[in-house]
C-alpha cells in the first residue's frame, strides 16, 4: 500500500476558493489568493524581459525564492491540514517519501501542476515530472517554471530537512525541461545545496 | 445585482477556472514576495511591471463578465470589480468616481495584511498589484483602454491607517 | 547508454514488436510513456496499474513469497506486461501473446537502462 494518486486527487479536487466577507481566504494557516494564471505569467515573463543578461540569474533566483518560501509555509500548512489528515495520512505506509507523494497529489489536485515524483533516492534527490503546468502556457524561449522549481525544493525540505520552520534552504532545484520550450513534459531535479551542481 | 461565480475543474489536465479563467490558488508568502522582488528590482521597473501585469490579466475577467451579463451602467461595473477584488481574495474595497477621477478604500487587504503577518508594519505603502487592479476595474467601469488611469496609494493598511486609500485620476 | 528514458521506451517497442509502454510510479502517477495509445486515459491506466500492484504486494504478503519481478495478463484481445523499474513500474502492452516470449527478452534487456530513471 502506497498512496493512491488518483484516491487523493478525486476527494480533493472539488476545492472552492472563495473569499469570505472580508474578501480573505484564510486557509492552511496562510491567506489565500485565486488569481488568474496569466497574472502569474505576465509577471514573471515581463520581470524575465527587464532584466539585463548579467542580472537573469539573479532574476531568475529571485523568482524562485518566492515559491520556495511559499511551498515551504503553505506545503507545511498543507500536510498538516485536516484535508490531508483525513485523505492522504491514512495511505502513507512509508514515511516521507509516501508523505511527499501525497503532496505532490494535492499539487496536482489544486492546479498549480499535473505533477508526480519520478525518481527519489530519500534526502538526496528527487526528480519530479510535470505533464501539464500553468507556467508551460507561456513559450517565451527558455524555461520558467520557477513555481514548479521554488515549490520542489520546498516539499523535499519539508521531507527531509530540518523540522518546520527551521528548514528551508537544504535543498535546490533546477529545471532540465520544460513544455514551454518544447519538451513533452517538465522535468525538475532537486539535490542538496550542499552538493556539486 | 450580486456577483456570479462558477468555480469549475477540467479532470484532465488538473486546471481550475473561474468564471471560465484559469486561476490559481497561492499564499500571502507568493504574493508578498513578489511584491517585494518588485522593490528589489525598482531599477528595472518592478512595481510598474508589477501593477501593469495585474491591470492586464485582470481586465479580460472584468470586461468578459460585464459583457456576458449586459452590465452598461458604470456603478454596477464598479461593484462588479470590488465583488471581484473579495472573491479572488484579495481583500474587501469601496470604490466610486466617474471617467475623470475616483477613490478606492480598502478595509482588508490580501497584500497588507500578508505583508503584516510576513514582516510586520512599514511606513510606506506597497499595494501596486491592487493599484493595477483598480485602473483594470475603473477602464472596465468606463469603456477606456489600459493605462488609461493612474492610480495613487495615499494611505495604507501596511502602515497601520484603518483603511488603505487609493486615488484614481484619468491620464 | 541512451540518452533519456523515452529514447529506451521507444528502442523497447522497436524492438519487441509491442504497441505501446508505460512507466507508472507506484501511486501511480503516469511517468512516462511511448508507442500507441491511442485515446486510452492514462490516468485511470496509472490509477489501475497502482491498484494492481498494491493487489499483487498484498498477495505477495499473504503468501510470503518474494516481490515480484513479472506480473503478465493475458486476454484475447491483449496482453500487459508489468515490471518493476527503480520504485515505478514498467507496463508494456501488446495487440496479443504471439510476442510474449520477445517481450520479456526485451523488457529484459532494456530495464537495467531504464533503472537510471526511476
Amino acid at each position: 500500500m502506497t498512496v493512491q494518486r488518483d484516491v487523493v486527487v478525486k476527494k480533493l479536487a472539488d476545492i472552492k476558493a472563495v473569499g469570505n466577507e472580508e474578501g480573505l481566504i484564510p486557509a492552511f494557516n496562510v491567506l489565500v489568493n485565486n488569481l488568474p494564471a496569466a497574472f502569474w505569467n505576465t509577471f514573471t515573463v515581463r520581470m524575465m524581459e527587464a532584466a539585463p543578461a548579467e542580472r537573469k540569474q539573479e532574476m531568475e533566483d529571485a523568482l524562485m525564492h518566492c515559491a520556495n518560501v511559499c511551498g515551504y509555509n503553505t506545503g507545511y500548512g498543507i500536510i498538516t491540514s485536516k484535508e490531508f489528515q483525513d485523505v492522504v495520512t491514512p495511505m502513507v505506509t512509508e514515511g516521507a517519501k509516501d508523505v511527499l507523494r501525497g503532496a505532490y497529489a494535492v499539487f496536482t489536485a489544486w492546479g498549480w501542476a499535473k505533477s508526480g515524483i519520478a525518481q527519489i533516492k530519500e534526502g538526496e534527490r528527487m526528480v519530479v515530472r510535470a505533464m501539464d503546468y500553468y507556467e508551460a502556457d507561456m513559450k517565451p524561449g527558455y524555461m520558467m517554471g520557477f513555481m514548479v522549481r521554488g515549490v520542489s525544493a520546498a516539499f523535499f525540505d519539508l521531507a527531509y530537512g530540518e523540522p518546520y520552520p527551521n528548514g528551508g534552504n537544504t535543498f535546490r532545484c533546477e529545471q532540465v525541461k520544460g513544455m514551454e520550450v518544447g519538451d513533452p513534459f517538465g522535468e525538475f531535479v532537486v539535490t542538496r545545496t550542499d552538493s556539486p551542481s | 445585482m450580486s456577483l456570479q461565480i462558477d468555480l469549475t475543474f477540467d479532470d484532465t489536465t488538473y486546471r481550475h477556472y473561474t468564471n471560465g479563467f484559469l486561476t490559481v490558488m497561492h499564499c500571502h508568502h507568493y504574493m508578498t514576495l513578489a511584491t517585494r522582488l518588485a522593490e528589489q528590482f525598482s531599477d528595472l521597473g518592478g512595481e510598474r511591471i508589477l501593477a501593469e501585469s495585474a491591470e492586464d490579466a485582470l481586465r479580460p475577467l472584468l470586461d468578459d463578465y460585464i459583457q456576458k451579463h449586459g452590465i452598461s451602467d458604470p456603478d454596477e461595473r464598479l461593484k462588479i470589480g470590488q465583488e471581484y477584488y473579495a472573491a479572488i481574495g484579495m481583500g474587501k474595497m469601496a470604490a466610486s468616481g466617474d471617467s475623470h477621477s475616483g477613490s478606492v478604500t480598502l478595509t482588508h487587504s490580501h497584500i497588507d495584511q500578508g505583508w503584516v503577518m510576513k514582516w510586520g508594519e512599514r511606513p510606506t505603502p506597497m499595494n501596486y498589484w491592487t493599484q493595477g487592479y483598480i485602473a483594470a476595474m475603473f477602464g472596465a467601469a468606463f469603456d477606456k483602454p489600459p493605462r488609461s488611469f493612474a492610480v495613487e496609494e495615499r494611505e495604507s493598511l501596511v502602515s497601520g491607517a484603518p483603511h488603505s486609500t487609493f486615488l484614481v485620476t484619468a491620464k | 547508454m541512451a540518452e533519456n528514458s523515452t529514447q529506451i521506451l521507444q528502442d523497447l517497442i522497436n524492438s519487441s514488436g509491442a504497441r505501446a509502454a508505460v512507466v507508472v510510479a507506484r501511486d501511480g502517477f503516469v511517468i512516462e510513456t511511448a508507442g500507441m495509445l491511442g485515446s486510452l486515459d492514462l490516468d485511470t491506466l496509472g490509477a489501475s496499474v497502482a491498484m494492481l500492484l498494491t493487489g499483487a504486494e498484498s498477495m505477495g504478503n499473504e503468501l510470503r513469497i518474494a516481490a515480484f519481478h513479472t506480473l503478465t495478463l493475458e486476454a484475447s484481445n491483449a496482453m500487459i506486461m508489468c515490471t518493476p523499474v527503480g520504485d515505478a513500474l514498467l507496463v508494456v502492452l501488446a495487440p496479443d501473446s504471439k510476442t510474449l516470449g520477445m517481450i520479456r527478452l526485451q523488457v529484459k534487456k532494456h530495464v537495467p537502462q531504464l533503472v537510471q530513471f526511476f
